[in-house]
């Protein structure tokens, strides 16, 4: 048998075979699947989270408009019986308020000049982020209130034609943008998370063979090239395994959030939660999930979890192949968290503009690449010489990496104690592997 | 035969090894000895080509060992260590896989070891379950599990009580019998004394005195006429060897 075939084996079945591994995994796919149902869950109890809004105007004609204009926000609107006689607040409709019947209160009335004017009275934080929308939306009854005798003129143009024709080859509809960039999102974040807990048990792994001796008996007859090789691929195999669980886990979640809701409806309870767009692709997200994720961004995740996994396992190896404690890694680390952290802040950007220099240039450079392109490709068109120097310069990477950490490994390994300094460290990488 | 011919080795300033020289004959117990911190361990991962050598060289067979001939030896390092949640037994087929060897032929002799040592039971234990000394011992099998024709042990006797310091012994001698060659470090004189054919004694990175242990012998002037049972007899009396473990 290959001697890295052996140390591979070992490394997965070890860890697999662990009750951690098993409870961990266990624990985070039944995590997975309440988390997804979980928005789904709490909408369903309590019957409807929308804004409460509370109309009070001078008349059932101004009522009837303001009512109107604001169905587009999805707030729960009621027509409060008073009638409002100036921008005032009533006390009995406060005192309703205080009793937790309303989020917000909106008084039209008549100005000074008889034109048509509104005080909105916002209780909860997000009715008061609100107030713009709600503007924009009455604009339409000030517009029909104040309009007298051209009134039906005005209703007819208002009801004017409004479609869209997506030049976009990606999206249809801004539903479809949303729904595909949460989905970039949520993948976004599962790559980010595993190549940090993944490197680190890397880092982890090495330096309890250290402080366990066990490597002083593998190194007579391993090279030390061999125990990073089986290293890093041993814990790759347990990091896809836990992936794919995960990722049955996710489709599990989507099955019974379908059974449960139904599509349809599942939408329109997400909908009835809040902002209706984002809600509903949210909702989009979890009821449909995994099976709607195009094959070729399926494939580009894992292809760019490996450049990225790979390239920060050798780092990370290579530092804990240095140090002798577990709890020098959080230490070091640090240092080599910069570049996924910042290729995660970018990521972020390149979900809605992919296309800006800084997250076009860093989409081919090594360590930020991986999450970068995965993101761009996902969301724009990428011109394939940039993909082939971003997976290129990734491999590229890996090797110089891997070659560094060997370098490292044979002189980090049988040393314990201190850690090295920066001139140890030095002549190791310059030494012949 | 293992030639270690003039090697030298420095950390920084200070020197770990120097101008040593030494030959292993085939099929004979070779004691490297010395007080703590005069060399030993560098010498032997110097030997092992864990590390390397500034200068002078290290043959076995005549040829300059490589990764291939490293592969076939067994060693025993001085700090002790198993994986910690992994059964005996599954490190010991682990490690001999390592070293090459078939499943069948690992099973086999990993049998045979475990009963020559006592370890029988103890093989479908994680080694936090073991007592020091039955780690020790497991530790033991996996450097010899492979059979190696050269076995390197450094301080092969440190943790040992004085029954199994004679268990291990006879593991050692049942080696040699099967033709293993062995060369082992001890900072210990007389524990060492009865197994070692040939020794050198190395202090401050310097060989001071090498060649055949009872022309060594013959060379000094007998001085003890002590008649008395050492306290190691007395010990081993007392506690029976046959109801031993460790």
């Amino acid at each position: 048998m290959n001697v890295t075939w052996i140390l591979i084996r070992r490394e997965f079945f070890e860890r697999v075979r662990q009750k951690s591994f098993l409870w961990g995994t266990a624990l985070g796919a039944v995590g997975i699947i309440l988390l997804a149902l979980l928005p789904l869950l709490l909408s369903s109890f309590s019957h409807s989270n929308a804004t409460r809004l509370v109309i009070l105007a001078p008349d059932a004609a101004t009522a009837g408009d303001t009512l109107q204009s604001l169905k587009s926000t999805g707030y729960a609107v009621s027509v409060s019986s008073m009638h409002a006689a100036g921008p005032e607040l009533p006390t009995a409709l406060r005192n309703a308020m205080n009793k937790d019947s309303y989020d917000a209160a909106l008084v039209a009335y008549r100005d000074d000049h008889h034109r048509l004017a509104y005080a909105y009275y916002p209780k909860t934080s997000s009715a008061l982020q609100d107030s713009g929308s709600v503007q924009d939306a009455v604009q339409r009854a000030v517009l029909l209130g104040d309009a007298g005798p051209q009134r039906d003129a005005i209703e007819r143009s208002l009801k004017f034609t409004f479609d869209v024709h997506s030049l976009n080859t990606r999206y249809k509809n801004e539903a479809d943008e949303i729904f595909s960039i949460g989905i970039v999102y949520f993948l976004l974040v599962i790559l980010y998370i595993a190549v940090i807990v993944y490197g680190m048990q890397v880092a982890q792994g090495v330096i309890e063979e250290k402080a366990n001796r066990i490597m002083e008996i593998m190194i007579g007859a391993v090279r030390p090239s061999q125990l990073l090789a089986g290293k890093i691929f041993g814990i790759s195999a347990v990091a896809l395994l836990q992936l794919g669980i995960n990722a049955v886990a996710a489709a599990i979640a989507a099955v019974i959030a379908g059974v449960l809701y139904g599509t349809s409806t599942t939408a329109a309870h997400a909908g009835a939660a809040g902002s209706p767009l984002a809600q509903a692709a949210m909702a989009r997200v979890i009821s449909e999930g995994l099976p709607s994720v195009p094959w070729a961004t399926l494939g580009f995740l894992i292809v760019f979890f490996f450049l990225g996994f790979f390239s920060y396992a050798a780092i990370y190896a290579g530092i804990g192949s240095l140090l002798s404690k577990p709890e020098e890694v959080q230490q070091y680390s640090t240092v080599f968290m910069v570049p996924i952290v910042a290729a995660y802040i970018l990521a972020i950007f390149a979900l809605t503009q992919p296309d800006i220099p800084i997250v076009k240039w860093g989409s081919m450079i090594p360590l930020v690449s991986p999450l970068l392109m995965f993101t761009r490709i996902s969301t724009t068109n990428v011109p394939w010489w940039q993909i082939a120097i971003s997976i290129g310069g990734s491999l590229l990477a890996i090797w110089a990496f891997t070659l560094f950490a060997g370098k490292l490994y044979r002189v980090g390994v049988l040393m314990y104690g201190k850690p090295p300094t920066i001139k140890e460290i030095w002549r190791a990488l310059r030494s012949p592997a | 035969m293992l030639e270690v011919d003039r090697v030298s080795k420095t950390f920084g300033k200070v020197s770990a090894v120097s101008d040593l020289s030494f030959n292993v004959a085939r099929g004979t117990v070779f004691g490297l000895l010395g007080p703590n911190g005069a060399g030993k361990t560098t010498t032997i991962r110097i030997v092992l080509d864990i590390l390397t050598a500034d200068s002078g060289e290290v043959r076995w067979d005549g040829k300059r060992v490589d990764g291939e001939a490293r592969r076939t030896f067994g060693y025993l390092p001085e700090e002790r260590g198993l994986y910690p949640k992994m059964k005996v037994f599954d490190q010991l087929l682990f490690l001999a896989r390592l070293h090459g060897i078939d499943d069948a032929r690992a099973k086999k002799r990993i049998g045979e070891l475990a009963d020559a040592l006592n370890l029988t039971e103890k093989l479908g234990s994680v080694p936090t379950e073991l007592s020091k000394g039955n780690q020790q011992k497991a530790q033991f099998i996996a450097a010899v599990v492979h059979d190696p024709p050269l076995l390197v042990l450094d301080e092969p006797f440190s943790g040992f009580d004085p029954i199994n310091i004679e268990v291990v012994k006879a593991a050692i001698r049942d080696l040699v019998a099967r033709g293993t060659t062995v060369m082992l470090s001890s900072h210990r004189m007389e524990q060492v004394e009865e197994l070692c054919e040939d020794i050198c004694i190395i202090d401050r990175s310097r060989a001071v005195l090498s060649g055949n242990l009872k022309d060594i012998k013959r060379g000094y002037p007998e001085r003890t006429v002590t008649v008395s049972a050492s306290l190691n007899d007395i010990y081993i009396a007392a506690v029976k060897p046959e109801g031993s473990h460790a």
